[in-house]
């Protein structure tokens, strides 16, 4: 995907994170890919400003399991420009078990896409 | 697949035609009013969808009742008469309870015009809280000597999670929030719980219920189990007997310890029905040895029940709790001999024990 820099794997899951080049307020785009979701109902996005938190979530809905993709995008659109956030995506099982899908990635708002952790 | 909505759409069709003969003349339908994507709620929370259902016959229908087909649920609809094209406004509400995940809440409209209409809606049930199943389990633990165990409990509903009071707790036991120090998870708290040295012996199970102030989720249930012993242990403390083929033998021995070094000797031993026949062999002065076999004439389920073995000069018993399943020769058991809180044992039943 153009602008996705950043690549995290876990259990067969990627994640990336990226901003947008548009014209208009600044937002913070994350992009991850599953591989297996048969057993998955949906992911839960979460943000903090600190590394290790407080991390509160995004997606009052859960961003929902699709069919014929394995493909997922949040667009976080309450961003100040220069501000650092720290991502945390949880995909959440049929049975209600919640899973993240990797170390939370950072962001600043307005720069390049996040850089890939250890 | 069909996509979420066409396929609550297709649930939300009749279970059945409303008798058959006169399907045509009374027939009940039911559209979801909106969306038919799973509602998404937390643990404790009530799901509430509306309906509308149609007189889609020739000839007047009447709404006596829509009652839930499972739980506490209740329902609301206007009107009741129903001509023939006419729809009802029928709104459902349900607790959803603990339970977590995918699950069905249903409804039958009932009528005396025609058969029963079930209204069936996906909700998601989610817990706020990590672990989502928190459980406290002792094990087997001497009364008066358990060890306290600990439980982390973590919430991304709140910067800072705090326990507002502890709304239930099983009477054998003593629960503490752990004061958090600076460099702690503000996101966490950690539960400490201790048997008391009042509890009663053998197994306990129940629920730690706390108060938080997670406001989409202010309540988490925690399960707390423990099985208790006094001056007598018993090792293994819980028999299974697994699946066992009719006919054949099956036989567990128990070893009963006395701590407190008294002599040990069994004076009986109790139990539900007739499934087992014991008996007893010394192994050493506060050490006797129980021999379970269990009757494997017949075929049947012997769900978890106790033996409870009485000892001279004691007065607190000691149970035994123990299961198993007893199959025919052709049976394929699938797996066996794993406990867990709920089975222990599955058996194929959709080959009819051939393949």
């Amino acid at each position: 995907m153009k602008g996705m820099s950043s690549l995290l794997g876990l259990a067969g899951m990627l994640l990336g994170l990226c901003g947008t080049a548009l014209a208009g307020p600044p937002v913070n785009t994350l992009v991850w890919t599953v591989r297996d979701v048969e057993r998955s109902y949906g992911f839960i996005v979460y943000r903090s400003q600190a590394e290790h938190g407080p991390f509160r979530r995004l997606n009052a809905a859960l961003i929902r399991v699709g069919t014929g993709t394995n493909e997922y995008r949040y667009v976080d659109r309450d961003v100040r420009p220069g501000a650092v956030y720290y991502y945390r995506i949880d995909a959440v099982s049929l049975t209600g078990i919640n899973k993240p899908l990797g170390k939370p990635l950072s962001k600043k708002t307005g720069s390049a896409a996040a850089e890939t952790p250890d | 697949m069909l996509p979420a909505a066409a396929r609550a759409q297709q649930e939300a069709s009749p279970a059945r035609p409303a008798k058959a003969a006169s399907a045509v003349a009374t027939q009940l339908t039911a559209r979801c009013a909106g969306t038919c994507a799973p509602l998404e709620l937390y643990q404790g929370g009530i799901a509430e969808r509306t309906f509308l259902v149609g007189n889609g016959g020739d000839s007047p229908i009447r709404i006596a009742e829509v009652v839930p087909s499972g739980g506490t649920g209740s329902a609301r609809f206007e009107p009741s008469a129903l001509a023939p094209g006419m729809e009802a406004r029928v709104t459902l509400r349900q607790p959803v309870g603990e339970a977590l995940g995918l699950q069905q809440i249903s409804f039958d409209v009932i009528s005396p015009d025609t058969g029963p209409q079930r209204l069936r809606f996906p909700v998601f049930v989610q817990s706020a809280y990590r672990p989502e199943r928190p459980e406290l389990d002792f094990g087997y633990v001497r009364r008066g000597d358990a060890a306290p165990r600990q439980l982390t409990l973590t919430s991304f509903g709140a910067d800072t999670l705090d326990v507002a009071g502890i709304a239930h707790k099983p009477h054998w036991l003593s629960v503490i929030v752990v004061p958090r120090a600076s460099s702690d998870d503000p996101q966490s708290v950690q539960l400490r719980a201790v048997v008391l040295p009042t509890a009663a012996l053998g197994e306990l199970a129940g629920r730690v219920v706390i108060r938080t102030n997670v406001p989409e989720q202010p309540t988490v249930a925690i399960g707390v189990r423990a099985q208790v012993y006094g001056e007598v242990s018993a090792m293994p403390p819980v028999v299974s007997f697994g699946a066992v083929a009719r006919g054949a033998p099956a036989v567990q021995e128990v070893t009963l310890r006395a701590l407190d070094a008294r002599p040990l000797t069994i004076a009986r031993v109790t139990q539900q029905g007739e499934d087992l026949t014991f008996a007893s062999i010394s192994c050493g002065a506060a050490c006797v040895r129980l021999r379970m076999a269990l009757d494997t004439a017949r075929g049947r389920l012997l769900p978890r029940r106790d033996a409870v073995v009485w000892l001279e000069g004691r007065e607190d018993p000691v149970a035994i709790p123990y299961s198993g399943l007893v199959v025919g020769p052709d049976t394929q058991v699938r797996s066996l001999g794993v406990i867990t809180g709920e089975e222990d044992i599955q058996v194929r039943g959709d080959t009819g024990g051939r393949r």
